[in-house]
């Protein structure tokens, strides 16, 4: 499957962030339809990297990015590039979730009222995105209410509805089981097993065990460099570095 | 060591019953400084707000006279205002403090937060520069924007606005129309008032929109948000009870300005028809006269009477824009 064309594509990305040099010469491809895992000690880099992947990273105070991400072969950096349409096609779940200051339902409902796509059926959009992050029977009765009364896991789980409701090309996910249990880590698993046929998926784990589950194809960076990328079978088996092997013991040991 | 000061829960007291002695003296000397620093906030604060009930109280007293002998809708409502003949009506002050602060508010509102977007959102590298001028305008003595109202302004309501205005617009619609010559009135006032107003607006709106959390926006922005929507949905969401209390700290700010006004909107006891009309707000009327004719019967307490209204506008419209505040964050 990685003989496809990949879905996007990073050249030589370097970010400085405070005049510290961040990721370094990034060289990686993410394939299509595939979950790729971003893995590695924390501090490397590894919000970094996904939040270069649609432009966020930019937003910050002192920020110096240089090389290319190409997404189906046009530069998400060009010049000429409309930030807003990069970012409705990469979606991207942070870190910390952070329910816009409006109600459940609004939350699911900003992308595709902002994007003018669900003029009609705009309840069932939220349905759907709220049932398939595995939230809908909690809040079902309550869309009304301000999405900062949800629990942390709750709203975890609101900011994945709120991203698929924008049915993004790409989703980027940060740590996005990290404040659930692992009754409802599994179902987001699940889902995101699901939506692969569907979309390209980038995920950022501490989870050693989730990224074998999950992923297709990993990413192992080390101090803001890829030391190694390849299918997981093969990295994870058979890591070409000692570096990666190591890390990978003392993680499982 | 990290015994002696560490709070003690209920289990660890149980523990070490038998050095007890030795750790309760510390952490009963912090429980009273804890209850000292409580009582002591609330002591001040009650203090505070007492001396605004005192000053209600002072004033109702000193007011009585006329509120006893005379029906509170006439003293209200009344346009007569003749002391010596002992007509006493508030209605044209009222009514001025009220247009006056209006027009300023409409005027400075829309700049202000517009300004405090412009800096807090989009313009990092300059409010270096802007906000440190914005927070000394906001600081100017009001009889300085007074004098410059004096100086520009009423020049400019008199030679251009009012000529214009008065003469196009003001054929057709009566409060556009002008026949005050001095340029002195509402219009002066009011523009004069949204200049003072207008730095604390921006200052203190800008700092509400400063403190919206960064990854609010960039939680709307990474669901393909631009700039704008993100400001206006988000931003402005999420800091809209702040928003409000800047412009109600405007507001109470401009109904209660006295000198800056006083010199600029020609004290004529009237109610303006027209925004070219000579005014006579609350505030002008207390200053003005406060002190001369005193021996007019009722004169002292007609005016204690006009600052109790002020005071009774001012307090209303905080309690009012305090029910809105709550049921905003009660909402969100
Ligand atoms: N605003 C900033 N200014 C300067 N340095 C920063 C800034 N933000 C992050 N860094 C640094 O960049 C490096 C990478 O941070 P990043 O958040 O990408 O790590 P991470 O791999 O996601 O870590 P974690 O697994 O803990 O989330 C860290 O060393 C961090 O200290
Ligand atoms: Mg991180």
């Amino acid at each position: 499957m990685h003989n496809i064309a990949p879905h996007l594509s990073i050249r030589n990305l370097n970010v400085w962030l405070d005049a510290q040099h961040v990721l370094k010469d990034i060289a990686a491809d993410i394939p299509r339809r595939c979950i790729t895992a971003i893995v590695g000690p924390s501090g490397c880099g590894k919000t970094t990297l996904l939040r270069s992947l649609n432009r966020l990273v930019e937003l910050g105070p002192n920020v110096r990015i240089t090389g290319k991400v190409l997404f189906d072969d046009t530069d998400i950096y060009h010049p000429g590039m409309d930030v807003a349409e990069v970012r409705t096609r990469i979606g991207l779940l942070a870190q910390k979730p952070f329910p816009l200051p409006m109600s459940i339902y609004d939350n699911v409902a900003y992308g595709p009222r902002i994007h003018g796509t669900a003029r009609t059926g705009l309840d069932q959009t939220v349905h759907s995105c709220l049932q398939a992050a595995q939230l809908w029977d909690e809040v079902a009765d309550r869309l009304k209410a301000p999405a900062t009364e949800l629990s942390a896991g709750q709203q975890q789980r609101l900011c994945l509805a709120r991203a698929l409701a924008v049915k993004p090309d790409i989703l980027l996910c940060d740590e996005s089981t990290s404040a659930l249990d692992p009754i409802s880590a599994r179902g987001i698993e699940d889902l995101l097993l699901t939506l692969k046929t569907d979309y390209t998926i980038v995920l950022v784990t501490h989870d050693l065990d989730q990224a074998r589950r999950l992923a297709d194809y990993v990413i192992f960076l080390w101090l803001g460099e890829v030391i190694e990328q390849g299918p997981a079978a093969d990295l994870f088996e058979n890591p070409a570095q000692d570096f990666t092997r190591a890390y990978l013991e003392r993680e499982i040991g | 060591m990290q015994e002696t000061y560490k709070p003690t829960s209920v289990l660890d007291s149980f523990v070490t019953v038998g050095r007890s002695s030795r750790r309760s003296v510390p952490w009963r000397w912090r429980q009273w400084k804890d209850v000292f620093a409580d009582h002591s906030v609330r002591l001040i604060t009650t203090a505070v707000s007492l001396l605004a009930l005192v000053m209600g109280i002072a004033l109702l007293i000193r007011a009585w006279p006329i509120l006893s002998s005379r029906p509170l809708g006439e003293l209200l409502f009344s346009s007569t205002w003749q002391p010596v003949k002992g007509y006493f009506g508030f209605w044209p002050f009222i009514m001025s403090s009220i247009l006056v602060t209006l027009l300023a508010m409409l005027l400075a509102v829309p700049c202000a937060t517009f300004s405090a977007i412009y800096l807090a959102e989009y313009n990092h590298s300059t409010r270096a520069f802007f906000k440190p001028v914005i927070d000394m305008l906001a600081s100017i003595p009001s009889v300085v924007y007074g004098l410059w109202g004096v100086l520009f302004v009423v020049p400019f309501v008199r030679d251009v606005a009012g000529k214009w205005i008065g003469e196009t617009l003001g054929a057709v619609l009566p409060f556009l129309a002008n026949d005050n010559p001095t340029g002195y009135g509402l219009l002066a006032g009011g523009i004069v008032l949204a200049i003072m107003v207008f730095p604390i607006i921006v200052s203190v709106t800008e700092e509400v929109l400063r403190s919206v959390p960064q990854n609010m926006r960039e939680a709307s922005l990474a669901l393909g948000a631009t700039h704008w929507e993100t400001t206006k949905f988000v931003v402005l969401r999420h800091a809209l009870p702040g928003v409000i209390a800047a412009n109600v700290l405007g507001f109470s700010r401009a109904f209660g300005e006295t000198l800056a006004v006083m010199m600029v909107v020609g004290n004529v006891v009237q109610v303006p028809h027209s925004l070219f009309d000579a005014a006579y707000p609350l505030p002008a009327l207390i200053a003005n006269n406060y002190g001369e004719m005193m021996s007019i019967p009722m004169y002292d307490a007609a005016l204690m009477g006009a600052a109790l209204v002020l005071l009774a506008v001012v307090l209303v419209f905080n309690v009012g824009a305090q029910l809105v505040l709550s049921r905003l964050t009660g909402r969100q």
